[in-house]
């Protein structure tokens, strides 16, 4: 299934408009296990096998397990060295990884006080985020609605979300999504004691056919907002990614939800892939291995080419465009000799 | 004759009067799921960020597996 490849899909132009800034991805899901890590791993080392220098920042605090996927069971430094202040910058945690394009910043896991850090700490790791000097920075959140994954999630200025079509999983995505938005509003609004209030009152009341229109009742109480408002509903733009799809149901499934959200929120949703259901991913996973340096002509790795192709970032960095999935390959085929594990 | 008043009578120490208390942790008291006493709310309130009603909407915009036609 291939999506909707239109040269002027929003999301082409949200990553030309990240020229002038970090291209900063942030890739969420609302739920465990439904790929994200696996598509952070993955979307990192095809950017990386192009050519571009790229930053894989595991901020799943408390519960990372990036590094493991990586076959670096024990890296040097990890996210905990930060926010325990051990180093001063954030750049001093980078790890690097078999690929020369691709550096890691693991997420201390087993350790209780950095999967909660303080609102400053918070903070200053997403300010040095932005200052980390790459082409790309791919950020691979935790699975729960924390405060943490939602400023996060809003902090980047482009956000994938990770789903798959079955009912408890597209719930915690639709969680995860609102969630953010409402936080995403308030911190508009922090200042507009008046627009807060209508927000907790829609959160307090529950959603309701008759209540549900929260986007109407913030335009109804003051003019002077609604510039602000629509800026919100213009950047709020996560990308979709379908996971382990293995009909065209996903596709009605995501028309269905994005008529529902822009009904009842106002702001608009994109599918940017769809990757089918793939036993070689299941297989790389088992061997803690990338699947597209193991199995590079897998449907997934042909799928996650698509992706870059929609979302504009099927170039290399000499600027040529990679038009075919032939091509791509042959790049992937490059990078995978540097990994040790392959080569056994 | 002046008699010279002694100012610093407090046991804190010269450099723990500087400034604000850097302990305090702030946090925006809006995204708290406590009644807010000062408005003289009592219970709690319920912040579920999805209701019922809104979970068995969702569920019908699901199309399944096998009954996309």
């Amino acid at each position: 299934m291939i999506p909707n490849q239109s040269n002027n899909s929003i999301f082409s132009d949200a990553a030309e408009d990240l020229g002038v800034e970090k291209k900063i991805f942030a890739i969420a899901s609302g739920k465990g296990g439904t790929g994200k890590s696996t598509f952070a791993i993955n979307f990192s080392l095809a950017l990386a096998a192009l050519g571009h220098e790229v930053i894989l920042i595991d901020a799943d605090l408390g519960g990372a397990d990036i590094s493991n996927l990586l076959g670096i069971s024990t890296p040097r430094y990890t996210m905990k060295d930060f926010i325990h202040g051990e180093v001063t910058y954030l750049a001093e945690v980078l790890e690097s990884t078999p690929s020369p394009k691709l550096r890691l910043i693991a997420g201390g896991s087993d350790i209780v006080s950095i999967s909660n850090p303080l609102y400053q700490q918070k903070m200053k790791l997403i300010r040095n985020m932005s200052q980390l000097e790459a082409d790309y920075i791919i950020v691979d959140l935790g699975p729960d609605i924390s405060f943490n994954n939602l400023d996060f999630f809003n902090a980047a200025p482009v956000g994938f979300l990770i789903t798959q079509n079955i009912d408890p999983i597209i719930l915690g995505f639709y969680r995860f999504l609102k969630a953010a938005f409402v936080r995403r509003l308030k911190q508009e609004f922090k200042k507009e004691q008046y627009i807060l209030n209508i927000i907790n009152d829609f959160q307090n009341q529950g959603w309701s056919r008759k209540r549900r229109n929260l986007i109407g009742s913030i335009r109804a109480a003051s003019r002077e907002v609604h510039g602000r408002l629509e800026m919100v509903l213009e950047t709020f733009q996560p990308k979709l990614v379908f996971n382990k799809v293995e009909s065209n149901a996903a596709k009605k499934t995501a028309d269905q939800m994005f008529s529902f959200i822009l009904e009842n929120f106002g702001f608009r949703m994109q599918t940017v892939g769809y990757f089918p259901l793939d036993r070689d991913v299941e297989r790389a996973y088992a061997h803690s291995e990338p699947f597209l340096l193991r199995y590079p002509k897998c449907h997934v790795a042909k799928a996650l080419f698509e992706l870059l192709v929609v979302a504009g970032l099927n170039k290399t960095n000499s600027g040529e465009r990679i038009e075919s999935f032939s091509q791509f390959i042959r790049y992937t085929k490059i990078e995978a000799p540097s990994w040790q594990f392959l080569k056994v | 004759m002046s008699k010279e008043v002694e100012v610093n009578k407090s046991p804190r120490s010269e450099d723990r009067r500087k400034g604000g208390d850097r302990r305090k942790v702030h946090t925006d008291p809006a995204t708290l799921p406590f009644p807010d006493r000062r408005k003289g709310e009592r219970r709690q309130m319920d912040r579920r960020i999805v209701s019922e009603e809104e979970k068995k909407e969702i569920g019908k915009k699901i199309i399944p597996d096998g009954e996309d036609g």
